[in-house]
């Protein structure tokens, strides 16, 4: 636009709109994943001929297990409420397949038949490794709110 | 190491990727001679799966299919028991590319086709076979076949299913009691008596987003050196199990991410209730 030699990025009012706007970003990124994840919590069954009656679902995963949740709302009782337990923070939507390989919890209560498929020497299928099973564990909020960040952080500091 | 083996098995894991979105040219062309010998409905029934396929699962010797989401096949009922699955229905013979012999098998299972699968491991999927022997039919379908009956319904199952609204083709019809039986003694199960009365009435039915397991398709599952059996589960991430081996008949209401069942039941109905009546899941 041609202002740039008229604006002073040292005041004060610059900083804020420099963090208004990094906040921005990270609430649309947030807001994005959320979305997501809602859209994916609406998906169909699907046909999979490793599951019961060949029938897949869509799973809630958790990112932090229910179990170490349940131990700390033990702890702190203010903690102990629905929200905390079994609350969309901590959760992502995904298909039991999807589930069962990135959680050992579920994967105990999958059939025979999907651990003879996805068993460690079908080299198609192997294990995935520790830190891609949590990235994938967390929730679409918080990934796509740490890019609205970090485009929004390096936005500001192009100039 | 022999470095041709790896290059072997690299190839075969590229080729597998490559036609994970799609019917390999080997499967097509083995497929445009099966179709022809095989029954009408199952023709439209393979067709329509293959159409709806989004991804195909591969082991080196079995080919499966994920379906897209929400794409629907209505299910083919037939008599083959959760024993004999998968069945192998149709069997040709071919020379793949390599000129050596294979076997190409067609399966089936209670709800319809299964997939594919080779004997021994097929590695030639990129190229069409050299030479197929004629279709050999291994079953009589028109046996195999089976129309969805009315099952006469009787107590709390009968009552359960008004309430709850579930199809009659989601009802899978009771076994021979012997054979239930002989299954439950073979597992070392012990089970509440209205779990024993549904088995006699049917052999476990869907939900909405349940489903209650019958005798043949229950599943087992180890848990911390402990065997148990599922006997209905919900949207993937709460089970009813029954423990192998246990003394009194009960069974219990098991969370997947717990280390242990947090609740237990006399009566299988009233853990039923109990797992459908859990809100907010997870």
């Amino acid at each position: 636009m041609g202002v740039d030699s008229v604006v002073n990025r040292c005041s004060g009012q610059y900083h804020v709109g420099q963090i208004v706007g990094v906040i921005h970003a990270t609430a649309i990124g947030g807001a994005a994943g959320y979305a997501r994840n809602l859209a994916r919590a609406s998906l169909p069954p699907r046909f999979n001929r490793l599951f019961w009656r060949h029938t897949e679902y869509v799973d809630a995963s958790h990112w932090i297990p229910r179990r170490s949740l349940v131990r700390m709302a033990q702890r702190i009782p203010r903690l102990n409420g629905a929200w905390f337990l079994k609350g969309n923070w901590n959760t992502k939507h995904m298909y039991a397949t999807d589930h069962a390989l990135i959680d050992p919890y579920r994967w105990r209560f999958m059939t025979k038949d999907f651990k003879v498929y996805h068993n460690p020497h079908n080299p198609k299928v192997s294990p995935l490794p520790v830190w891609l099973q949590q990235w994938k564990r967390i929730p679409d909020r918080y990934q796509w709110g740490a890019a609205g960040l970090a485009y929004g952080a390096s936005s500001s500091q192009c100039r | 190491m022999d470095i041709r083996y790896h290059l072997s098995n690299f190839r075969r894991w590229i080729e597998r990727r490559i036609y994970e979105r799609k019917l390999a040219p080997l499967e097509q062309a083995i497929l445009a001679v099966l179709l022809p010998h095989l029954p009408k409905i199952l023709v439209e029934h393979i067709q329509q799966w293959v159409s709806i396929a989004d991804r195909f699962l591969r082991t080196d010797t079995w080919v499966g299919m994920v379906g897209k989401p929400g794409a629907h096949v209505k299910r083919l009922y037939l008599n083959i028991t959760e024993e004999q699955t998968p069945f192998r229905y149709v069997k040709i013979r071919f020379r793949a590319a390599d000129r050596r012999d294979y076997e190409f098998y067609c399966l089936l299972s209670a709800f319809g086709f299964a997939g594919f699968e080779y004997s021994p491991s097929c590695p030639q999927l990129s190229k069409p076979p050299l030479h197929i022997e004629p279709v050999e039919v291994l079953a009589d379908f028109t046996q195999l076949l089976r129309q969805p009956e009315p099952i006469p319904l009787s107590g709390w199952v009968a009552e359960w299913v008004s309430q709850h609204a579930i199809a009659l083709e989601d009802i899978a019809p009771p076994l021979p009691e012997q054979k239930v039986k002989r299954l439950l003694r073979h597992r070392r199960l012990n089970l509440p008596a209205d779990y024993l009365e549904l088995l006699r009435i049917c052999d476990g039915f869907e939900g909405s987003d349940y489903g209650v397991t019958g005798v043949s398709e229950m599943w087992q599952v180890e848990v911390t050196d402990t065997r148990w059996w599922v006997l209905a589960e919900r949207a993937g991430a709460v089970f009813i199990v029954a423990r192998e081996g246990d003394q009194q008949p009960r069974v219990y209401y098991f969370h997947h991410e717990d280390e242990a069942p947090s609740a237990e039941f006399n009566s299988f109905r009233e853990a039923l209730q109990y797992l459908i009546a859990q809100p907010n899941l997870p």
